[in-house]
């Protein structure tokens, strides 16, 4: 579904991805780790499309180039994307914010079953009691919350989720991955998650992905990175 | 009775200004330009309108006109303000100051530096009594038109699903653009409506201040100024501080005349000096 073939990727002159080689299957959970500036959340930005960084190399999308175009033709594509520091838009009811999320018809895929705002309402109840607050008033879990459904609204079919439990509470981000967890039981939808890593997070997921100074250092099924204490001792340790 | 009259003049003149100050900080808010030739569309819509009148007819040309207006905007962000988008702001600020100095230039070569005049129209050109309060219908007929393009730009973008997209573009154009929302499109119809409104606004103000070239200067640094007084993109705010422009500059005339000029900035001054992003900003106008 999504091919990553030898991207590097950059910031100006300084370049933080080395030849990155990925492939996500359809209905793929994926794991993405590594530590702080390891160079996951440039990859997602440079899946989407979003400058900077600058991107050389190829990345393909249900079989078409999509280097170098445009983000709302990517997101329009299908790919939908949960940034880290969320960027709910403050000054919109909470509503708003969902609808702002939904695409032009004929963008929305067809024949498959569609997230609409009773999904985003039914998976996030919370969302409905505020639903006519303003983004401002939201708590962090609750930004997180509406950041996912509001991606969830334009039906992507590929989910990049970055950090989607940065920050919030241990018990509001089992509730948050739990959502993730249903969403992906009741939607086709491929995912890759990048997060801290946890064993919890481990049982779920298809396969791990582990960079390393921009480079992937590890590609695998989740019972291999969990038998190699070598390197979980890596993503866990912080010296 | 001097003095109501000048309060009711203010109330106009502030409507007019909130109108144009609004499509001001439309375009700013969702291109991050600081759009200095929103004052010659002002302009171009009094010219086009001054051309047209006599031979159409007071409606006809005030709807036409503006529409010509809204093309010149769909070609300056095109051709000029498309160049500058995600630059310094100052690159901006400079291409469409230098754009709107040329366009001066250019109607004066071919109209004349000669002001002209534009009659009000007959449905509105007489006056309207209250006991012994006179006031001029025209005023009046100005004060609805731009109370009504407020209140459309109000619902276009409180309660439109379209209005979305650009509320949550000026605060952050990338998360609307990874949404699936094209950009450049949403810039270019806001340029367009922005053009719309300060034509449509021109062809108000020309029987009272007269058809000349430097006539939107005249409106461009105060819808600037209330921008900044009123907040980024936030329609009350614009609103509030285009009356209080208004109707200070209005009433200023009883007080200190020859001052009066000074008075929006210094009302801007004050204003920012205690609510820096403006009456009722979320955010700074370069945030």
């Amino acid at each position: 579904m999504l091919q990553v073939k030898d991207a590097d990727i950059f910031y100006g002159q300084a370049q933080v991805v080395f030849k990155l080689n990925m492939n996500v299957r359809e209905g793929e959970f994926i794991g993405l780790f590594g530590r702080n500036g390891s160079g996951k959340s440039s990859t997602f930005r440079a899946i989407m499309g979003l400058t900077p960084p600058r991107v050389q190399g190829k990345i393909e999308f249900k079989g078409r180039d999509i280097t170098g175009l445009a983000p709302h033709v990517i997101a329009n594509l299908g790919i939908g994307w949960v940034p880290e520091d969320r960027k709910i838009f403050p000054n919109l009811t909470i509503r708003r914010n969902l609808q702002l999320g939904e695409k032009a018809r004929r963008y929305t895929p067809r024949n498959t079953k569609l997230f609409g705002m009773e999904d985003a309402y039914r998976f996030f109840p919370k969302l409905y009691e505020m639903r006519d607050k303003l983004g401002s008033q939201m708590s962090g879990g609750e930004q997180q919350m509406l950041t996912i459904a509001r991606t969830m609204m334009g039906n992507p079919s590929l989910l990049l989720l970055d950090e989607p439990t940065e920050g919030l509470a241990p018990n509001i981000a089992r509730d948050v991955l739990n959502m993730i967890l249903d969403i992906r039981k009741n939607f086709n939808v491929t995912t890759i998650v990048v997060e801290q890593f946890s064993e919890h997070l481990l049982k779920y997921l298809d396969r791990c992905c582990v960079m390393e100074m921009g480079e992937c250092i590890f590609d695998d099924r989740p019972s291999v990175l969990q038998s190699d204490d070598a390197l979980k001792l890596k993503l866990l340790g912080v010296g | 009775m001097l003095e109501l009259s000048l309060f009711c003049n203010g109330i106009v003149l502030g409507l007019v200004y909130a109108a144009v100050a609004l499509g001001f900080s439309l375009v700013l808010g969702v291109s991050g330009v600081i759009n200095f030739s929103h004052g010659i569309t002002f302009t171009f819509g009094a010219y086009f309108f001054w051309a047209m009148y006599q031979t159409l007819g007071w409606i006809p040309a005030m709807i036409l006109s503006p529409m010509f207006v809204a093309l010149i905007g769909f070609f300056v962000e095109r051709l000029i303000i498309r160049r500058v988008y995600g630059q310094d702001p100052l690159f901006g600020l400079l291409i469409t100051l230098g754009f709107a100095m040329a366009m001066e230039e250019l109607i004066r070569m071919i109209f004349g530096p000669a002001t002209h005049n534009v009659n009000a129209p007959d449905f509105a050109n007489g006056v309207i009594i209250v006991g012994d309060f006179l006031y001029s219908q025209y005023r009046v007929f100005i004060a609805v038109v731009a109370a009504v393009m407020v209140a459309a730009v109000w619902v276009f973008t409180e309660k439109s699903k379209y209005g979305s997209v650009v509320k949550g573009g000026m605060f952050n154009s990338e998360m609307v653009g990874a949404l699936g929302h094209d950009l450049y499109r949403m810039r270019l119809y806001i340029m367009v409506l922005g053009s719309f409104i300060a034509g449509l606004s021109g062809i108000l103000a020309a029987p009272i201040w007269s058809v000349k070239s430097g006539m939107g200067n005249s409106i461009l640094m105060p819808s600037f100024l209330i921008v900044l007084m009123g907040g980024l993109g936030s329609i009350p705010g614009t609103l509030i501080g285009g009356l209080l422009v208004g109707i200070c500059l209005s009433m200023g005339t009883l007080v200190a005349p020859r001052f009066v000029d000074m008075i929006p900035y210094i009302l801007m001054g004050g204003i920012v000096y205690f609510w820096p992003r403006g009456l009722m900003g979320q955010q700074n106008i370069i945030e």
